[in-house]
C-alpha cells in the first residue's frame, strides 16, 4: 500500500466520520436547529426569506451532487450561471429581509 | 532499502515512501484525536464542543451557517469522489468558487447585521435558567398564598376584637343604665317613704285634733 493510498483511506474515513457525527448530532438535537426558519426579533414568526434560502440551498446541493455523480471526465463539474443567479438572488433576499427587520426594529424602538 | 509484505500489501522502505508513511501517521493521529475529542472526552472537559456549531450568539440556529456547512460538505464530497476516481486533485471551477463566495458573503453580511442589533445578541435563556425561573415563580406564588392566608387571619382577628370591644361597651352602657334605674328606684322609695310619713301625720292629725293643737302649741 502506497502512502497516497493510505492517506486517501484516512481522509475518507475522517470525512465520513465528521459528516456522520454532525448529522447524528443534528438529528439527536445535540446541535440544535431551533429557530432556523424563524425571525430572530419579531416574536418568533416564520421567516419566508429563510425558508426560500433553505429550499434553494438544498435544491442546489442535490443538483450539484447529481452532476458530480454523472461526471465521467474526471473534472469537478462547473456550477451553471443560472444556479449562481438563483443562489445569489436567494441570499440577497435573505440579507435584505434581515436588514429590513433590523431597520424596522430600530424605527419601532 | 527493501520491501516488506504485510497484510495491507507491499510496503516500500525508500526515504520518500518513509516520509509519506510518517505524514500519513501524523494526519491519521490528528484525525483520530479530533474524533475522539468530539465523542469520548468527558462532558465538562470536552475540548471540541459542536453544540454551538450552527448557533448565533443568541443561541438560535443560523441559516447562513447552515448553508455554508451544507455547501462545504457537498464540495468536499465531490472533490473527494474525484480524487478517489483519478488519484489526483481536480481543478476547482470558477462556478464552484463563486458558489462558496456567495455563501460565505451571505454569512459575513448576516453576521454584521446581527452584531448591529444589540437586542439580538442577548442570549436566549438556557433550560437551566428556565428551571430556576420556574422555581422562583413557584416560591413567590407560595409566599403570596401564605401572605394572603395571614392577611385573612389578621382580618378575622380584627373583626373578633371589634366585636369584643362592642360587647364591652354594651355591657358598660347596660351597667350604667342599671345604676340609673336603681338610683331612680331609690329616689322613688324615698318619695314613697315621705308620702307615707306625710299620710300618717295627716291621719294622726285628723283623729286627734286637740292633741294635735296642743302638740303644735307646745
Amino acid at each position: 500500500m502506497t502512502p497516497s493510498r493510505l492517506l486517501i483511506l484516512e481522509m475518507q474515513g475522517f470525512l465520513f466520520l465528521m459528516m456522520a457525527t454532525i448529522a447524528w448530532k443534528i438529528l439527536t438535537r445535540r446541535i440544535p436547529l431551533s429557530g432556523l426558519l424563524m425571525h430572530k426579533d419579531s416574536g418568533g414568526n416564520l421567516s419566508p426569506g429563510r425558508v426560500q434560502l433553505l429550499l434553494a440551498t438544498i435544491t442546489a446541493c442535490g443538483s450539484y451532487l447529481a452532476e458530480v455523480a454523472k461526471s465521467t471526465d474526471g473534472k469537478l463539474p462547473d456550477v451553471s450561471a443560472n444556479w449562481l443567479y438563483v443562489l445569489g438572488g436567494s441570499s440577497s433576499i435573505y440579507v435584505l429581509e434581515k436588514a429590513w427587520s433590523m431597520w424596522s426594529n430600530r424605527k419601532g424602538n | 532499502m527493501g520491501q516488506a509484505v504485510t497484510a495491507l500489501g507491499t510496503i516500500n522502505w525508500d526515504p520518500t515512501s518513509l516520509a509519506g508513511y510518517v505524514a500519513c501517521f501524523f494526519l491519521g493521529m490528528l484525525a483520530l484525536s479530533i474524533i475522539v475529542l468530539i465523542w469520548w472526552a468527558p462532558p465538562h472537559k470536552r475540548q471540541i464542543d459542536l453544540t454551538h456549531l450552527l448557533n448565533e450568539v443568541n443561541g438560535q440556529a443560523s441559516m447562513s451557517r447552515f448553508q455554508l456547512l451544507l455547501f462545504t460538505f457537498v464540495i468536499a464530497i465531490s472533490v473527494f469522489e474525484l480524487v478517489m476516481k483519478n488519484g489526483a486533485l481536480p481543478d476547482i471551477p470558477e462556478g464552484v468558487l463563486t458558489l462558496l463566495g456567495i455563501s460565505a458573503t451571505t454569512y459575513a453580511v448576516g453576521k454584521g447585521i446581527s452584531y448591529s442589533q444589540p437586542q439580538t445578541l442577548e442570549p436566549d435563556p438556557t433550560p437551566e435558567d428556565v428551571i430556576r425561573a420556574e422555581q422562583a415563580a413557584a416560591t413567590a406564588q407560595s409566599h403570596a398564598a401564605a401572605a394572603q392566608q395571614a392577611a385573612a387571619a389578621a382580618g378575622q382577628a380584627a373583626t373578633t376584637a371589634r366585636v369584643a370591644q362592642a360587647t364591652t361597651v354594651g355591657a358598660a352602657v347596660a351597667s350604667q343604665v342599671s345604676a340609673a334605674v336603681a338610683k331612680d328606684a331609690a329616689v322613688d322609695a324615698n318619695v314613697a317613704k315621705d308620702v307615707s310619713v306625710a299620710a300618717a301625720t295627716i291621719a294622726d292629725a285628723s283623729t286627734n285634733p286637740t292633741g294635735g293643737s296642743n302638740a303644735s302649741g307646745e
